[in-house]
């Protein structure tokens, strides 16, 4: 403590302060807190239970952003002669700086025990160079509350509103230690603004081929054109005038796999600055999210969760069967090895040694308590270990024995 | 009601080894919250009064803190700590709202010079530093306010404080400073007018 300290100190210590609680105060406070408790719904879904923390909800979210990306991926497989197209249409859009779409594919969700399927439809915007916006238009019948729900990002301030119509709530999160991995190096780096939605969509559209011929969509001229390869077909609507795609399906020749569907899409239109605004809608109630992890936490979880999730991916495409060790996921081609050990390493030492752990999950054990990744450590670090479960959520855990006994 | 009578009687009873088991029971069990909620009201209360300098006000947010406690109680994985960090972090948040909304700088000023006026004599010199006091403090920003109070009046440790406001132990060290300056300029100047 230096002087000033001390001097502040012993003048605070001549104030008399009236600072006792008022018993009266804190005993009818109790009650109104036991009425509340009594009101408050009991977290028995698996849906809550999983989504119960910000972490988790993230990792959730990130789950469904991998399929995402491996489906758009996938679609986004150059068709043969479609490169000067393509370099012609991205060319466009060099100068565009926004874009929205509406996104429609058939989910599967998972409540209590029963299976069930829905038609999720969401709203992507953004807004370049920091600002993106996602609507969810529709949610699984045991969850109304999340229709309508709004997430609004500003990556230059580093900072993320969500609200939802439902119950008139809205939190705000600070995104200062908000990371992703950089797919191509296994670099760790602050989240941004993610255009490959667009270029993947633009892509996509200039690789077709086969000329349907004209129709009116929502009454306008646009071009039919589709292209088929291997047991995919993709079809796109094409605007006669700017040569911007406004509608794309991609559907498979094999019927279990569920058709995905892009409409509304419009490129470099104005777009409100209010859809980004980080105010709530009036009559909102707005909270502060309080759950700030440790940056360095944030950062481990990052990884865990990046490495967690492509070996759910793997399991998905290999009957269910996770990799026996982790080379096995660059082994498979998911992700180079290069970007595996960096991964792997420290986020303050990239090329030095794993400091994450991996266990294959043991059969029969249960995805959402079974951990497949954490954190090495020597003795117990005070703010927790993050762990990966199988199910692909991730957590940060707290109590030493409860770790050991998930790890045993 | 056993327990609750317990800690009725013995300030304290809820010590930090304990905690995290009374966190973990409290999730489902309304008389280890209730505990729990003993333990951590005065913290709190003092938190609010000493940065509001008004009572009533002070309760008033003080509630708003456990109701929001009850609301997210579900979403907090931690131990005793972390579980004080984030109440702190609560605390923070709802007094920072409170004088947002209520913009009551200027009345908080007013109503604490009035009370400080009905002060009895021997009280005299110690009120009038507290009115000086708080004009100052209300005039810093309200993270200074945060750092000043939890290190001053709260007793916490700068590796505490970081967590609470989310930042390094390093950035805590120099807002303090830059704090302790500011509020020394400004009692200097009110002490001598």
């Amino acid at each position: 403590m230096n002087d000033n300290e001390r001097q502040f100190e012993n003048f605070v210590r001549g104030i008399k302060f009236d600072d006792t609680p008022n018993s009266d105060h804190r005993d009818k406070l109790e009650q109104s807190l036991l009425c509340a408790m009594a009101k408050q719904p009991r977290q028995i879904q698996i849906w809550r239970i999983i989504m119960k923390s910000r972490i988790t909800k993230l990792a959730a979210a990130a789950v469904i952003i991998i399929v995402l990306m491996l489906g758009i991926n996938y679609l986004g497989t150059p068709i043969d002669g479609a490169s000067t197209v393509f370099a012609a249409a991205i060319d466009n859009v060099k100068r565009a700086q926004t874009f929205s779409c509406i996104e429609m594919f058939q989910m599967t969700y998972e409540d209590g025990g029963k299976r069930g399927k829905y038609l999720m439809k969401q709203k992507w915007m953004f807004k370049e160079p920091d600002r993106e916006r996602h609507e969810k238009l529709t949610s699984a019948p045991p969850w109304p509350q999340y229709i309508g729900e709004v997430t609004i990002w500003h990556y230059g301030k580093r900072q993320r509103l969500q609200f939802r119509p439902f119950d008139k709530t809205a939190e705000f999160y600070d995104m200062s230690s908000d990371y992703e991995i950089d797919d191509k190096t296994g670099e760790l780096k602050l989240t941004q603004l993610d255009t490959s939605l667009r270029d993947r969509l633009l892509k996509l559209s200039a690789g077709v081929v086969e000329d349907l011929g004209r129709v009116e969509l929502e009454g306008q001229s646009v071009r039919i054109l589709q292209s088929r390869k291997d047991k995919r077909i993709t079809t796109v609507w094409i605007d006669s005038e700017t040569g911007y795609p406004v509608q794309i399906e991609h559907k498979w020749t094999d019927q279990s796999r569920s058709p995905v569907m892009y409409t509304s899409i419009q490129i470099d239109t104005e777009l409100d600055e209010a859809l980004f605004s980080l105010e709530p809608p009036e009559g909102y109630a707005l909270s502060v999210d309080e759950f700030g992890w440790p940056d360095e936490k944030k950062k481990i979880m990052t990884k865990v969760k990046y490495l967690g999730l492509w070996c759910v991916n793997y399991a998905n495409d290999n009957d269910d069967q996770f990799p026996s060790e982790l080379a096995d996921i660059a082994t498979a081609g998911i992700i180079t090895n290069e970007v595996l050990n960096r991964v792997l390493a420290a986020p303050d030492d990239p090329d030095g040694p794993p400091v994450i752990r991996y266990r294959p999950p043991r059969a029969g054990a249960n995805p959402s308590s079974e951990v497949i990744l954490y954190e090495i450590y020597g003795q117990w670090p005070e703010d927790g270990v993050v762990a990966c479960f199988a199910d692909g959520h991730c957590e940060l855990i707290v109590n030493q024995n409860r770790f050991e006994q998930l790890i045993r | 009601m056993a327990v609750i009578a317990d800690v009725c009687s013995s300030e304290r009873i809820v010590h930090v080894d304990t905690d995290s088991q009374l966190i973990t029971r409290a999730r489902s069990d309304a008389v280890a919250f209730v505990q729990l909620y003993r333990g951590h009201y005065e913290a709190v209360f003092r938190y609010c009064v000493h940065r509001l300098f008004e009572r009533h006000a002070a309760e008033d947010v003080t509630s708003q803190v456990f109701l929001k406690v009850v609301e997210s109680f579900h979403r907090f994985e931690g131990n005793s700590q972390q579980f004080r960090s984030w109440l702190y972090r609560i605390a923070n948040n709802a007094v920072n709202e409170h004088l947002r909304k209520t913009v009551r700088h200027c009345n908080l000023l007013k109503a604490a010079c009035e009370q400080v006026d009905n002060e009895v004599a021997d009280c005299r010199e110690s009120s009038e530093k507290l009115a000086v006091l708080k004009q100052a403090m209300l005039s810093l920003k309200p993270k200074y306010q945060t750092v000043i109070t939890l290190r001053f009046f709260e007793n916490l440790k700068l590796t505490e404080i970081a967590k609470i406001v989310g930042s390094s132990p390093g950035t805590v060290r120099s807002q303090l400073s830059r704090a302790l300056a500011k509020l020394r300029r400004k009692l200097a100047t009110d002490l001598t007018d």
